[in-house]
């Protein structure tokens, strides 16, 4: 029947050879698009774990609480694994004044490895090395005039600490969202605290070394472990801290599955109009089978197995042309759009260079439409040939 | 008039095959339209947020001022503006600032308005959805997540400091603008206080303008004719945020793969065809001995790919439509942007969104009818161009 049905392929194959293009386009395509897309999703997630860290700990039921007062802690001692790393970070909204100007700012105290992981945004300058010295957004410094060496005024009225300091800038950042750019002060954590509230961050940052981006599991577990040790705090992976992008998380698999499934749709009807047309062809070969004693049931066999060579050969064309491709796409690769669009998109944290990813999920979930695809394709077709009677064979003939 | 008759029957005469391709049509039809339907309609809800919430549909200011957005770079007086599109005009002076509430701190922007001019420009002063719109000084409008965000509510007092000044200001109300920009960041104060909030010495920082919508760019082009110079003018478009980049590049991706389903499905219908020319060699053997030219009979065929498509086509379009109707009138993919605002609450989106129906869309996709009657000539009418009718008469 294998055979049979292989044979019948070649017998037209220029019908057979559009429709497995179609269908190997199809797959080839969809491939591209899970590519891109996962890849897309990992620079925005890739750029929040880098800024939260993979846990972060804060007061408990912080949501609620709007002052900093609430929200500032003293930090604990954590018991952390081997490796991992804690950096306590202050945060709170300033005034920056300079000369005539002032812009309202968020005002940010880190350590000093959170300030080393600003290395790469630092466009002039250098990093703070001593109290008193400030990092600033490239917008915000703009709009406020200031230019490295000059003085600018934070000014938190309010707070626990001073309430107002005195910092040099000493270098500027280019960040890929100006809107944060336009607000960014960092400073070292003790001239944050001294300002804001001494002795106090609001919030601990964990990393752990070696973690892949989806490894969600290990900090389950170490904060499962964290627990008792967190008097009045809570931990929450860099996932639940960011709650609007955990929503979406979930939206992805599905989101992608109509897209993709969009393809196979059309993939599918056209497929489906070839086996049609392929079965009207061959009505007096299907009368000469049933004479010789093929019976219904196996006619439908001919049709599946047809269908599913189709398929299968232009699935694995089409997954083939689409690996070779991500080879390309893994290395790194800039959407195909002008040049406008990408800066504009940068604001949005979607850097210019994307990295293809291909699960084994998203392989699985494209050759399942394209042997789905390929079932459903044959079904009516295989009905249809099962259905003609013998006698309208032996009309025809 | 006799081969359009002619081809319908043929079209007719293979019923079932007739109705499989056109499913192949009516898919892609539908496809087409809600995509259109979809980007347009994403398209003008953000003309929409930019020119009646967030900015105005068109907006007049210094060219210093677009360069650094800053009030030491607004102007006195206003320009004179000559132009008879523009219905309306008001001044706003914005400015950064920092907002404190017994609890909170934050900072964000202060747009000084005149109450009463901007209720001519803008739809934020008819979006308060507690307390009152502005009616004078000492007063200030917040946008709804903003306040919950300062812990301040209806009747208590915020300060709006700016390092010249500080004021501290009554709220009279909040605004459920269901756009990101307003309800995230919106605070309006009188133009007054935002005035001595600026240090004095600077009457606006730009000039808010309402024009009947779509001249916007066309407006402010002419307006750019006629200011003096250092002004210049700006069209809501050119107002957008680099939201505008995320619908550009979804036009600019959506457009070519909606022509590779038009494609796509044109070669489905031509493959019907060319099984169905190929069934009737004989008969368009008989035909052409009876005097019917080849040319004649590949136009023929050609008329039966773009038939047998164009039915697929008119129910199609009577679906797409159909569900560009209810889409155009339910808010289908409003917890969809409702994620994204929060997601992106300074891009300017709306929470809702309602596709848009255009007669042009109907053009777009009987592309598709074209392209197979197209591709119909040139595949299958070339069997029938190339017959040897002799061969075929005589039954070989």
């Amino acid at each position: 029947m294998l055979r049979l049905a292989w044979r019948n392929l070649l017998r037209t194959p220029g019908r057979s050879l559009v429709t497995g293009g179609v269908v190997a386009l199809v797959v080839f395509l969809s491939l591209l698009f899970l590519s891109v897309y996962a890849g897309a999703f990992d620079a925005f997630f890739q750029l929040l774990l880098e800024r939260t860290g993979h846990l972060v700990v804060r007061v408990e039921g912080y949501k609620g609480k709007e002052d900093l007062e609430s929200l500032a802690f003293v930090p604990p001692e954590l018991p952390l694994p081997p490796g991992a790393k804690v950096e306590g970070v202050l945060e709170g909204g300033a005034l920056l004044i300079a000369h005539e100007r002032s812009r309202a700012v968020v005002l940010t105290g880190l350590e000093a490895l959170g300030l080393a992981r600003q290395e790469s945004f630092l466009r002039a300058g250098r990093l703070p090395e001593a109290a008193g010295e400030a990092l600033l957004g490239e917008a915000l410094a703009k709009a406020l005039k200031v230019g490295l060496g000059d003085e600018v005024v934070a000014y938190a009225p309010g707070s626990l600490g001073l309430g107002v300091y005195a910092f040099r800038v000493v270098g500027l950042l280019d960040l890929p969202e100006t809107h944060l750019e336009a607000r960014t002060l960092l400073v070292p954590l003790a001239d944050a605290q001294a300002l804001l509230a001494p002795g106090r961050v609001t919030r601990l940052e964990v990393r752990l070394p070696g973690l892949g981006l989806y490894q969600l599991k290990p900090l389950e577990e170490l904060k499962a472990a964290l627990g008792p040790h967190l008097q009045g705090l809570e931990a929450e992976t860099w996932l639940e801290a960011n709650p609007t992008y955990a929503a979406i998380f979930p939206l992805y698999d599905t989101v992608m599955g109509i897209y993709v499934g969009f393809f196979f749709l059309l993939g599918g009807l056209i497929l489906l109009n070839a086996l049609y047309l392929s079965l009207v062809e061959r009505v007096r070969e299907f009368g000469l089978l049933v004479a010789l004693g093929l019976t219904g049931r196996r006619l439908i066999a001919l049709v599946f197995w047809e269908s599913l060579l189709l398929v299968g050969v232009a699935a694995l064309v089409g997954l083939g042309a689409g690996l070779i491709l991500q080879l390309e796409l893994a290395d790194g690769f800039r959407l195909p759009l002008p040049q406008w669009i990408l800066e504009q998109y940068r604001e949005f944290g979607l850097p210019e260079v994307l990295y293809g990813r291909l699960g084994v999920k998203e392989v699985l979930l494209t050759l399942g439409y394209a042997m789905g695809v390929g079932l459903l394709a044959a079904l009516w077709p295989g009905y249809v040939a099962s259905r003609l009677r013998l006698d309208r064979y032996a009309a025809l003939g | 008039m006799s081969l359009l008759r002619l081809a319908w029957r043929n079209v007719l005469r293979q019923r079932r095959r007739t109705a499989l391709l056109s499913l192949v049509v009516v898919y892609v039809t539908v496809a087409v339209l809600f995509m259109f339907g979809f980007l347009d309609g994403y398209g003008e809800s953000l003309v929409e947020a930019y020119a009646q919430y967030v900015e105005a549909p068109v907006v007049v200011a210094r060219e210093a001022w677009w360069e650094d957005p800053d009030p030491e770079n607004g102007f006195p007086s206003l320009p004179p503006l000559a132009h008879p599109l523009v219905q309306a005009a008001t001044p706003r002076l914005s400015l950064y600032a920092l907002f404190r509430s017994p609890y909170r701190m934050q900072g964000g922007v202060v747009l000084g308005v005149d109450p009463e001019g901007e209720k001519a420009l803008s739809r934020v002063p008819s979006k308060v959805g507690e307390g009152r719109w502005l009616q004078g000084p000492g007063e200030v409008v917040l946008g709804y997540r903003l306040a919950e965000r300062l812990d301040v509510r209806v009747g208590e007092r915020l300060v709006v400091e700016t390092g010249k000044e500080a004021l501290g200001l009554q709220v009279v109300g909040l605004v459920r603008a269901g756009v990101g920009n307003v309800d995230f960041g919106g605070v309006y104060v009188h133009l007054e206080d935002a005035r001595r909030l600026a240090g004095g010495g600077v009457g606006a920082t730009h000039l808010a303008l309402r024009v009947p919508r779509g001249r916007e760019e066309g407006v402010a082009k002419a307006l750019n004719q006629v200011l003096p110079e250092g002004f210049r003018a700006k069209g809501v478009w050119e107002l957008m945020g680099p939201i505008r980049a995320d619908y550009e590049g979804s036009r600019l991706f959506y457009v070519p793969l909606l022509g590779l389903f038009m494609l796509l499905a044109a070669v489905a219908v031509v493959s019907t065809t060319y099984v169905s020319v190929r069934e009737r060699l004989r008969e368009f053997a008989v035909a052409e001995s009876l005097g019917l030219s080849p040319a004649r009979l590949a136009g023929q065929v050609a008329l039966e790919a773009a038939l047998a498509s164009g039915l697929g086509l008119l129910a199609g379009l009577l679906l797409g439509y159909a569900l560009l109707g209810y889409t155009s009138t339910h808010d289908v993919f409003g917890p969809l942007m409702r994620l994204s605002v929060e997601l992106l609450p300074e891009a300017g989106l709306s929470e809702h969104l309602y596709t848009s129906i255009r007669p042009v869309y109907a053009l777009y996709a009987s592309l598709l009818v074209g392209l197979s009657a197209l591709l119909a000539l040139l595949f299958p009418g070339r069997l029938v161009l190339r017959l040897d009718p002799s061969r075929y008469v005589k039954g070989e």
